[in-house]
């Protein structure tokens, strides 16, 4: 059953009660919350996903509910838990979404050993998926929403999940969290997409997410070949530039962003030295959208640049 | 070497990453460093040793500054783990 063919009325109460299974990717999670708001963005940001039922193995079991006491009436706080423990102090009940998409990460990020998990959006096209890595600010997350919103399909805008073994990426998608600016960006270059409300003063700024393509959603159990790394860069003004980069750096950067590369010792190495040595690495500089979809759709198969 | 342990190395152009299965660390090398840990994986050496090998291998000239920054590289191999001093 997919999230959308429950009212957001049953949805709310089915949460708050047993709470839901919902599926992501190769995970499945049960939540339960009773705030409205966790609610209301669940229902609309991951109406194309599945609910599982309670019979299914659930990965993480998260709740989300507000602090008691003084703090029901006096700054409202929300609270995470997961399996029952509280691993991280409360946040302004406003930020109880962003709070559930952070957590959810965390979840899946340090529990997952199973897989190589990088910090990196990712996207496919044709079966052949592009890992975009960069540190915060560089304008990830907007390249990566506007490729999904012009025929690249999203496979995750924060965790890249690699299979060991074949070194598959596996799909995620789930909203893309964007900040500050390109919020108001991604409204206006994607008119259509379904954004769920946006959180102010978070320790990241402004935090909106936009809802993944339903076609990203029904694809979840596609994985795609990793072909290129590209590390993206917003410059303002600045003329799209795609240019070669070392293979070496590029895998220290990646080891050092992966969230359990040194957990998985001489597998993760072996896993990163495969996924280096088949991917072509690039650093990208755009000020453009339309211009970095155009790129993205003419992206080498060989090393080397095109004019 | 540190003894009991292995090097795993992956070499693109002049760079190479190092895995060392004793720490679990992975180190971003040059040429000359990947030149130094490759000659000192097969044999203890001295210093003199290592800069006559390094040399050649990279076709440097073994001058005053280039047996300075084989110390130095020496030193930080030993600080990370990677080698550790010969006693007979």
């Amino acid at each position: 059953m997919k999230v959308s063919e429950l009212s957001p009325a049953e949805f709310s109460k089915r949460l708050k009660r047993r709470g839901i299974y919902l599926k992501t990717g190769p995970f499945i999670s049960h939540i339960r919350s009773s705030i409205p708001a966790v609610a209301r963005n669940l229902s609309l940001l991951y109406s194309d996903h599945q609910l599982m039922t309670s019979e299914d193995f659930a990965d993480f079991h998260i709740e989300l509910f507000r602090s008691r006491g003084l703090r029901r009436w006096y700054r409202p706080q929300v609270n995470f838990s997961f399996d029952g423990h509280i691993p991280f102090k409360p946040l302004p009940l406003a930020q109880a979404f962003p709070m559930f998409e952070w957590t959810l990460n965390w979840c899946i990020a340090n529990h997952s050993n199973q897989y190589l998990i990088l910090h990196a959006a990712a996207i496919e096209k044709d079966g052949l998926a592009v890992i975009l890595p960069a540190p915060p600010g560089t304008g990830k997350s907007t390249l990566c929403a506007g490729l999904s919103s012009r025929g690249w399909r999203l496979l995750s805008d924060e965790l890249a999940i690699l299979r060991l073994g074949d070194m598959k990426l596996l799909p995620l998608a789930r909203p893309i969290n964007l900040k500050n600016d390109s919020i108001d960006i991604m409204r206006q270059y994607t008119p259509d997409a379904t954004f769920g409300q946006t959180s102010h003063d978070t320790a990241k700024g402004d935090v909106a997410h936009m809802k993944p393509s339903t076609d990203s959603v029904i694809r979840s159990d596609e994985t795609a070949t990793p072909t290129w790394i590209i590390f993206p860069k917003y410059v303002a003004n600045e003329n799209i530039s795609l240019t070669l980069r070392s293979k070496a750096q590029t895998f220290i950067y990646a080891a050092e962003n992966a969230f359990n590369y040194s957990a998985l010792g001489l597998k993760g190495f072996q896993a990163m030295e495969h996924l280096i040595d088949s991917c072509h690495c690039y650093d990208f500089i755009y000020s453009d959208l339309d211009q970095a979809v155009e790129q993205f759709n003419s992206l080498p198969l060989s090393e080397e640049i095109t004019p | 070497m540190t003894s009991g342990f292995e090097l795993l190395w992956h070499t693109w152009d002049d760079e190479s990453v190092v895995y060392h299965t004793g720490s679990g660390d992975t180190h971003l090398l040059d040429t000359i460093a990947m030149s130094a840990l490759m000659a000192l994986e097969n044999k203890a050496l001295t210093v003199a040793e290592l800069v006559e090998k390094v040399s050649k291998h990279c076709a440097i000239n073994p001058d005053p500054a280039f047996f300075e920054s084989i110390t130095q590289l020496i030193s930080s191999f030993n600080r990370l783990g990677l080698i550790e001093r010969y006693s007979h």
